[in-house]
């Protein structure tokens, strides 16, 4: 060995010297180092499992959202249509009331004109009968001479005298 | 309270009244009638106590009206053209 150069107590000691070497690296740095990577692994599974619970209930947050959504849209939907029926229902019975009132008033009003109509022709017809009795009246006085007088006086004391009248 | 005597004048009193008043008879014509009218009148009244009064009012238009007592006879043009126009002009 040391024809060919190599001392054999130094390459012993260096042997000696790597074991050495080899088990405090070992037990001082490797296991420990590799102990942190295997935490440092275990955390981001950790995290990523919390991760993805966490997008699960995002998304499972985010579907209920929907659908309470979807629910009181036709919730809202069906709230308007009943409105717009209610609507509807109400302003058929107001026209209905309308044209039953309107109704009423022409049928007031036709009555009224009816009446009048009536109230008129008689007043009409009793002035008209009122005036003539009156022209005859003038005329009468205006044309019944004395012998006339006398000729329906005559007529009447025949009739008295007759019978026809009876004071007694 | 009246007293009975006095009631009794009172009743006698109106009664003698009243059978005046009958004796009394209002003739309302239109002119002055005639004396042979008069007579014929009376002669229809059966009374010749009767006292017969003419009244001339041309109101009446034509005819007479004849008053005894509370009775009336009214044989007016007036009355005819009145009855007239309350059968046809008071609807």
């Amino acid at each position: 060995m040391e024809s060919l150069g190599v001392d054999s107590r130094l390459l012993i000691a260096q042997i000696i010297n790597f074991i050495l070497f080899f088990f405090i690296f070992k037990k001082f740095i490797a296991r420990p180092f590799s102990q942190f990577l295997i935490n440092q692994k275990k955390k981001d599974e950790e995290r990523d499992r919390i991760l993805i619970e966490l997008k699960k209930k995002e998304e499972d947050f985010l579907k209920e959202k929907e659908k309470e959504i979807k629910r009181i849209r036709e919730k809202e939907k069906k709230m308007m249509e009943e409105l717009k029926e209610e609507i509807r229902e109400l302003r058929e019975k107001m026209i209905a009331e309308a044209k039953k009132e309107a109704e009423m008033i022409i049928n007031k009003a036709k009555i009224k004109i009816e009446n009048d109509k009536q109230k008129l022709n008689l007043e009409m017809k009793k002035k008209i009968v009122n005036l003539s009795l009156e022209i005859v009246k003038q005329i009468l006085s205006e044309t019944l001479d004395i012998d006339t007088q006398k000729a329906i006086n005559k007529k009447i004391i025949d009739h008295l005298t007759k019978g026809s009248f009876d004071i007694n | 309270m009246i007293d009975i005597q006095i009631k009794k004048n009172l009743k006698n009193y109106l009664k003698s009244l009243i059978e005046k008043e009958k004796n009394r008879i209002k003739i309302i014509s239109v002119y002055s009638l005639s004396k042979e009218e008069i007579e014929k009148l009376t002669k229809f009244f059966s009374k010749s106590s009767a006292e017969i009064e003419n009244i001339i009012d041309p109101s009446i238009i034509g005819g007479m009206i004849i008053q005894q007592g509370s009775k009336i006879i009214d044989l007016s043009i007036k009355n005819r053209l009145k009855n007239i126009e309350k059968k046809y002009g008071n609807y």
